[in-house]
């Protein structure tokens, strides 16, 4: 995997006589998956989010790295149970110099429901609302269902374009009496813009490149650089080449194989942030016989709470971590990583402990363990399948005869979601930067109908962290939901209704004279981004 | 010749029919799309909505007579993943993927036809088994690592070329181009000579088989025997009698090079149709994969007319045949 020592050096040697590619003003970032649409609502994917960070602003930002919710168009809010008031920027002004106003939030809201032929919305985000109505042009009161506590952070993900119209429309959960909606196409091509941020959009080439400038009359602080250039470089060697020969001065998503390269070259360096996503095996705890285990007599040994904690005994994550991922990753115990709101720090790292693994199944009535297909998906997260297969030997060292079957994503999920695995791989991040949603949607019990559970597939099921997390979901508090959230992690970790591996690493790669910062949500922050000091 | 070209075309249909059969079959048993498409983290409201918005909801049957009613007006319908027309999507592609085949024919062509004659006519001189070795490893290399070896020789080591993409582009006669840049050709250098190398191995055996074998028939020697020059030995008895094969194997390998460029395209992040193939096919991107592949069949098609056509051009005995109603 590694290269060898002597290319190495010679790559190393190669790039100290590079001088910069492009002026100061430029900045060439390297991205593996471009965004599929300019247009803020279209699709609700990884790389279309991080690029409207930077072009078309919401509310208000979500800053992952430090927890806290920051103003953007929305300069203050102040919320009195379902009601939340919030006063616009009047500073903030589209490219035809017109200041944001209520009738573009509550276009831009309802637009989420009703953007054409999206393949995929982000309509959860704005599914508790239940009203907005304007209070004069800067101002507006969102209502919503019942107590939303994570209403500001679903609404920083919702970037506000400019209404065709200044009349504002009337909110509902449908069409809001409107038709027309701005086409997607529109978007692309430049003609409308997707809404007041640092950059704008001047040129998109699918499968090319997104060419950014600087906008001129941003109301908030002005990026460093004029000109961002986000080359598609999907291929893991081939975006490492470019970062190596001076071609781009950023990359994203660092391949695990890369890092040792990297990090011992002294013109470029590492930038990391533990990324909320967690990495998990879940166990099928309702199928009975299980889809992939044999040798039980028909029954489904998932089931017995001591086999799952045989399970997790037998997994050394430290190895894991430090071999498989080569240190790219945190180990983690429970749902929610270390600085994400509703994290239990007083939840004990499992120990790895293969003798009690064996003792507990033995105790379980499988001396002999049983037969089992783990499943795993081949391209999806990073290392994938390198690390369900160091899981299928730890397994195998405690008796179980454990096999491994991997697949490509498109193949993985519809499978996943039609129940065909025993213990699968997933991940599954804290998508709005706080914990309720990542429990709502992994722990809580599979309920389609209200949207919860949506992520668990192996459909573990407590009525006890259900109460918790409903409670949760009505708790404005945020002390009190924060404790309502720990306590129920510690139900799952007792529980060991699922696998916690690890915390995923975002990494990214600069030359070591450009500053970048890293994000938690994996998004490329380009507006921070300037030389280094 | 009329009546051959018309029922040629019909055969194409037919191929083009089951092709689509097939990929719809195939697609639908890989898996849902919408679950590839959509955030693993979507509620199942917003995966309803997604399935109803690319029309996954209706059965199969009726997705497969929708999608043969729409090819009837030419429209191939939207791609899932971008929703603008495929065709569209496609034609943006073939420019990047043309010229790099363009310059991939011309650099493979123009060395390996004069290399496999000389390899061909005098084949026990030093220089012929140099060639020949060449080629062996030419065709031995994988593609990929090769690519690889050339962006870390060319790109990061000596520094002289660019290690992917396009580059600029400039518009000549109403074609957008990097073949008329002069950053443009750089970027073009690299892929091209990545392409080249395993069709120049080919060609070059290709060639020297032909020659050999044409220079040993009797029209050869009786042409020697006569006094005929040497040059124009070569240039009107040989060269003209080895343009049979020859054309063969360049039909095809024009097919394969705009089509199958996908491992170049992705090494040196080329913006063709390979690489809108590859990442297609990662999201299940159904119409995409679908028009790609009408598209393949119908470049190979035509290519394979081409050739047939100029197999009467260079063979007089082939349009004999053909005039005589023996189409074959």
């Amino acid at each position: 995997m590694k290269m060898s020592g002597a290319a190495s050096v010679a790559i190393i040697s190669a790039c100290a006589f590079f001088g910069t590619s492009a002026t100061a003003q430029e900045l060439r970032v390297g991205i593996a998956a471009e965004p599929v649409a300019i247009d803020p609502h279209f699709f609700r994917t990884g790389p279309n989010m991080s690029l409207r960070e930077n072009i078309s602003d919401a509310l208000v930002y979500n800053n992952q790295t430090t927890g806290t919710i920051e103003p953007r168009l929305a300069s203050s809010w102040e919320v009195d149970g379902t009601e939340w008031r919030f006063d616009l920027n009047p500073d903030a002004v589209f490219a035809d110099g017109k200041a944001v106003s209520a009738a573009d939030v509550i276009f831009s809201l309802c637009r989420v429901r009703n953007v054409p032929d999206s393949p995929g919305t982000f309509m959860s985000f704005i599914e508790t609302i239940e009203a907005i109505r304007p209070e004069g042009e800067r101002s507006l009161v969102i209502s919503t269902k019942g107590p939303d506590p994570v209403l500001l952070e679903s609404l920083s993900t919702i970037g506000i374009v400019q209404a065709p119209s200044d009349e504002p429309l009337e909110y509902d959960e449908a069409d809001c009496g409107n038709s027309d909606w701005l086409s997607t196409q529109a978007f692309n091509n430049g003609s409308i813009e997707a809404g007041i941020g640092p950059y704008r959009v001047t040129s998109y080439r699918r499968g090319i490149d997104t060419v950014l400038e600087r906008n001129d009359n941003y109301y908030g602080e002005a990026p460093h650089y004029q000109r961002v250039v986000l080359q598609a470089i999907p291929e893991n060697g081939a975006r490492i080449a470019a970062l190596l020969s001076g071609g781009v001065d950023v990359i994203d998503a660092v391949p695990v194989n890369a890092i040792d390269q990297i990090y011992d070259n002294e013109n470029l360096q590492l930038v990391s942030a533990p990324a909320s996503r967690l990495i998990f095996f879940a166990f099928d705890q309702e199928g009975e016989p299980s889809p992939k285990i044999t040798g039980t007599d028909g029954k489904n040994p998932l089931k017995d709470v001591r086999v799952r904690k045989a399970l997790n005994l037998a997994v050394n994550r430290a190895q894991l971590v430090s071999t498989t991922m080569d240190g790219i990753a945190e180990e983690a115990s429970s749902i929610v990583m270390a600085n994400i709101f509703g994290a239990n720090p007083d939840l004990p790292r499992i120990p790895f402990d293969p003798a009690q693994a064996r003792e507990l199944l033995a105790e379980a009535g499988y001396e002999d363990g049983f037969t089992m297909t783990i499943s795993a998906p081949s391209d999806r997260y990073r290392n994938d399948t390198e690390v369900a297969q160091s899981v299928t030997q730890m397994l195998a060292a405690v008796g179980i005869d454990v096999s491994l079957e991997t697949y490509p994503q498109s193949v993985y999920f519809d499978r996943a979601n039609r129940f065909e695995y025993s213990m699968y791989l997933g991940g599954a991040g804290a998508d709005t930067g706080e914990g309720l949603s990542q429990l709502l949607n992994l722990v809580h019990t599979r309920d389609p109908e209200r949207g919860l559970g949506g992520a668990n597939r192996g459909r573990y099921s407590s009525e006890k962290v259900d109460g918790l997390l409903q409670e949760a979901l009505v708790t404005l508090d945020p002390e009190a939901r924060r404790a309502l959230l720990q306590e129920a992690q510690a139900v799952v970790y007792e529980d060991h209704g699922y696998m916690p591996l690890y915390h995923e690493v975002a990494v990214w790669a600069a030359r070591a004279d450009v500053h970048f910062e890293p994000n938690a949500g994996q998004y490329n922050i380009l507006y921070t981004a300037r030389p280094a000091e | 010749m009329l009546v051959y070209a018309f029922r040629r075309m019909g055969q194409a249909l037919l191929v083009l029919f089951a092709l689509t059969v097939l990929v719809f079959v195939g697609v639908w048993m890989i898996g849902n799309p919408a679950d590839a498409l959509i955030s693993p983290d979507a509620s199942m409201a917003e995966r309803e909505a997604a399935i109803r918005a690319l029309g996954l909801d209706k059965p199969l049957w009726q997705q497969y007579l929708d999608f043969v009613g729409g090819l009837m007006q030419g429209d191939f319908g939207n791609s899932f993943i971008y929703r603008e027309p495929v065709t569209q999507i496609l034609a943006s592609r073939l420019g990047a993927s043309l010229e790099l085949a363009f310059a991939a024919f011309v650099l493979a062509v123009g060395i390996s036809v004069p290399l496999g004659l000389y390899a061909g006519l005098y084949p026990d001189t030093r220089l012929s088994q140099a060639i020949m070795g060449f080629s062996l490893i030419g065709v031995s290399i994988p593609q990929f690592w090769q690519g690889m070896v050339l962006i870390i020789l060319f790109g990061i080591w000596l520094a002289v070329l660019p290690v992917g993409g396009r580059g600029d582009t400039a518009t000549v006669f109403g074609i957008t181009s990097s073949l008329f840049t002069l950053d443009g050709l750089m970027h073009l250098l690299l892929p091209a000579v990545n392409m080249a190398l395993l069709k120049m191995s080919l060609l070059i055996r290709v060639t020297r088989a032909a020659v050999m074998e044409v220079k040993g028939l009797d029209y050869v020697r009786f042409a020697r025997a006569k006094g005929v020059r040497p040059y124009r030995i070569v240039t009107k008895h040989i060269l003209g009698n080895i343009m049979l094969p020859l054309l063969t194997v360049l039909g095809i390998e024009i097919g394969n090079l705009v089509a199958y460029a996908v491992i170049t395209e992705t090494v040196f992040s080329w913006p063709g149709l390979g690489r809108l193939l590859i990442s297609s096919i990662q999201v299940l991107d159904r119409p995409v994969i679908i028009a790609y592949l009408c598209f393949t069949a119908l470049l190979f098609i035509v290519l394979n007319l081409i050739v047939d056509i100029l197999y009467t051009v260079v063979d007089p005995r082939v349009r004999d045949a053909i005039h005589s109603g023996g189409a074959k």
